[in-house]
């Protein structure tokens, strides 16, 4: 398996060296660099919305930063900002170096990203200007939906495009997350709207699409892109095989088959049987989530690790998958926990833990390949940011959620008491967040040194060479 | 299973079975509801014009993000009420020393009536409850069977019952909520204070409660020169909260319609699939 060792060589004379793929890849720092802007976009409102929180006096005269914007708009920039646009384009980058192909489509590639950065913008200012359709995770206005749709079209059309061009050969699973979650994405996304804001369905059918699609979204799109890059790098990092093939069959087929099930709970106003279904296909979920932890925990053991520090990023995303599955089951059955921090603890650990994590250690593995320059300023102080700021956030709406949900069963304690003992651990989480900006900045600080690194040796190369690209010492073939 | 094909066809299956389980079942099911016909009227009823448009202003400013509306039910229990004790008084007493030995039977009897009904026994199961109606139907008396729902929520007065499909009939979008950051709201409407008082509080919250982490709308508001005469609508406010001297802090429509619609919200009517509790606590 080619994927599993970035120093074997291609078996077909014809293939193109990694080196050769990734200098074909460098468009793909466009949609990186953006995306890296909208996280660090996201993390400033989610710090904003945290302030918010425990003081509601700050910034109370802006009807745009008022905490039921910004607390969707940071979540929004975040899933269609960052990890949607920055999952593509590694997804494109694995594609390519596991199909053993030159990047296709260079050209609209570009243009899908400058536009879906163009709906990402519009659909905020949506949100900003109290245009929001009012459905979590799909509150982006028209106009920002559509130029969102139509550019994914472009952008998946040239992974597909890239899927078709890869080298014969057999599939490694990362191909088959990603292959899914092409499809997934704009199916999940086009239903939800259409059913909910186009020709919207009546009363609580509303709630069952609504949470159709949050559950898709989470845990048949970002958990694919997730775990897609999880099972290209840990092999890769870990210099070892994929455990076992038939483990990760067994999981993508079981997440396939039981994922789309899941995300009804107790007490919302739907019958019975859709909420059974929920609960009982979140303990089948933990089918995929064992087997996938397993594989992969198994493939670093077998493995020796080189010194990089990046397979720390990839160790704790596991983690953070591991423990969302873990709590997906617990929301599920204990229904007071759900409307408290809890359900938005496990959401964050979700996003930033397991997706985050996961793409923030591919972004330094792909950035220095892309540009072709060296650079490991930041990475691990990046990596520690981050990591320590989804712990705390994590810890603080976690324990916070169960102390909450302990007060909030007991009816003697008034309801601002129960709040404002909450406090403390909003206060805390607040603290968890800003740890993220800085991580978040450091990371596009140091994607953009790298850029302009890359440019520089371009502009020189340039001067004295009519083709700069082959100068160009490939960091990838280096390691 | 190197074949593109045979992993598009497989995710597709999947898919559109979750579709189908998960969106064109329930639709079929409960997609075309329609309002209940109730002894005074239909329930719902779509919302009047100015809570409608604050409808729209409610999800504009992502009130969702900290209420609920949603109360939740978790258990429930019987009480049983005589409401005519019949025509054979000693009968009645008897029997009623039997199911309730600890009541004064003969003032009960003597004073139960339809529009008084006294209670006999409070929060027994359902078995007992009908044995003690079939009794007491046997005597000669009437005695009803009505349904307690327990429940935090209902505890902590956020409603009388469990909501139900039927009470979000007529919300676009519906905004059930998914975090309890500040109260849940699917019942403000009937223990809310003055139109004044929500005005007030929504300008900022501490001017009504002290320890409020509710974010101040005071963008929803107007400081504006006092004219001729001071507007009616101008909140009466004092100390920190007061504008400068010659204005006056007058709501925008938007401001209305938001208090228009937290008034209308109600989802306390008594239905069959969710009966209400009789005496609301407090």
């Amino acid at each position: 398996m080619n994927g599993s060792t970035s120093s074997s060589v291609s078996t077909t004379p014809a293939a193109p060296t990694p080196a050769c793929i990734d200098s074909s890849a460098r468009i793909l720092l466009l949609p990186i660099v953006s995306s890296l802007v909208w996280l660090v976009i996201s993390s400033v409102l989610a710090l904003i919305a945290s302030v918010k929180l425990h003081s509601p006096t700050v910034l109370a005269d802006s009807s745009w930063l008022t905490y039921g914007h910004t607390r969707p708009a940071a979540n929004d920039a975040f899933v269609y900002g960052f990890a949607s646009q920055a999952g593509l384009a590694v997804a494109l980058w694995i594609l390519c170096r596991l199909g053993r192909n030159t990047l296709v489509g260079g050209l609209p590639i570009a243009i899908g990203s400058i536009f879906w950065n163009l709906g990402v913008t519009f659909g905020l200012v949506g949100i900003f200007t109290g245009h929001t359709t009012g459905f979590d995770w799909l509150e982006f206005p028209k106009a920002g939906s559509f130029i969102l749709l139509a550019s994914y079209g472009v952008l998946g059309i040239c992974a597909l495009l890239n899927f078709r061009a890869r080298q014969p050969g057999e599939t490694y699973p990362s191909q088959w997350y990603i292959l899914a979650a092409l499809f997934w994405f704009p199916w999940l996304f086009t239903t939800a709207r259409m059913l909910l804001v186009q020709f919207p369905v009546r009363g609580v059918m509303q709630l069952a699409v609504s949470g159709w699609f949050t559950n898709g979204l989470f845990t048949l799109w970002l958990t694919s892109l997730g775990l897609a890059v999880l099972l290209y790098f840990i092999p890769k990092i870990s210099q070892a095989q994929l455990f076992s093939r038939s483990l990760a069959l067994i999981a993508f087929w079981s997440l396939a088959v039981f994922g789309g099930w899941a995300g009804f709970y107790r007490g919302l106003p739907l019958p019975a049987w859709m909420i059974s279904t929920g609960a009982a296909a979140s303990v089948v979920l933990l089918v995929p989530m064992l087997a996938t932890v397993a594989n992969l925990w198994l493939t670093m053991g077998q493995g020796t690790p080189a010194k990089s520090g990046l397979l720390g990023y990839f160790k704790y995303s596991l983690i953070a998958f591991a423990l969302c599955g873990v709590f997906a089951v617990f929301n599920a059955f204990i229904p007071q926990l759900r409307l408290t921090l809890f359900g938005e603890g496990v959401e964050q650990l979700f996003l930033y833990g397991f997706v985050g994590l996961a793409l923030f250690g591919a972004i330094h593995y792909l950035a220095p390949r892309l540009t072709g320059q060296e650079n490991d300023k930041f990475v691990c102080w990046s990596g520690m940011a981050s990591t320590f700021g989804i712990l705390l956030f994590a810890a603080a709406f976690l324990i916070g959620g169960i102390l909450q949900q302990k007060r909030l069963i007991d009816g003697s304690v008034p309801f601002l008491d129960v709040m404002n003992k909450t406090k403390m651990f909003i206060r805390l989480s607040t603290l968890g967040v800003l740890l993220l900006v800085i991580g978040n900045i450091l990371t596009l600080a140091r994607v953009l040194l790298l850029v302009r690194a890359c440019c520089q040796a371009c502009c020189s190369s340039c001067c004295s060479e009519s083709k700069p690209s082959v100068k160009l010492k490939p960091a990838g073939a280096a390691r | 299973m190197n074949h593109g094909p045979l992993i598009f066809l497989g995710i597709l299956v999947t898919f559109v079975m979750s579709w189908w389980g998960l969106i064109f079942a329930p639709q079929m099911q409960i997609g075309v509801q329609q309002n209940a016909s109730l002894v005074d009227g239909i329930y719902p009823r779509p919302r009047a014009g100015l809570a409608e448009q604050g409808h729209h202003v409610y999800v504009a400013n992502g009130c969702v993000q900290c209420h609920s509306q949603q109360v939740r039910q978790e258990s429930y229990t019987f009480d049983v009420v005589l409401t005519a004790p019949g025509t054979n008084n000693e009968i009645v007493i008897r029997a009623l020393g039997k199911i309730a030995p600890g009541i004064n039977a003969g003032a009960v009897a003597a004073a139960a009536t339809d529009q008084k009904p006294q209670t006999i026994l409070t929060n027994v199961p359902q078995g007992v409850a009908d044995d003690a109606q079939a009794r007491l139907k046997k005597a000669g008396a009437t005695a009803k069977t009505l349904f307690i729902p327990l429940g935090v929520d209902i505890a902590r007065g956020w409603g009388s019952r469990l909501t139900v499909a039927a009470d979000y009939l007529y919300d676009q979008p519906v905004q059930v909520g998914h975090s309890r950051l500040g109260p849940d709201l699917a019942n403000y409407g009937q223990r809310a204070p003055s139109t004044k008082l929500i005005l007030e509080h929504l300008y900022d919250p501490r001017l009504t409660m002290d320890k409020s982490l509710m974010p101040a709308h005071r963008y929803l508001f107007e400081t504006k020169p006092v004219g001729k005469k001071s507007s009616p609508d101008a909140l009466a406010l004092t100390g920190k909260f007061a504008p400068p001297a010659g204005h006056e802090v007058v709501p925008k429509p938007e401001a209305l319609q938001l208090v228009a619609y937290l008034q209308s919200l109600r989802a306390s009517t008594s239905l069959f699939e969710a009966p209400a509790s009789p005496a609301p606590q407090p």
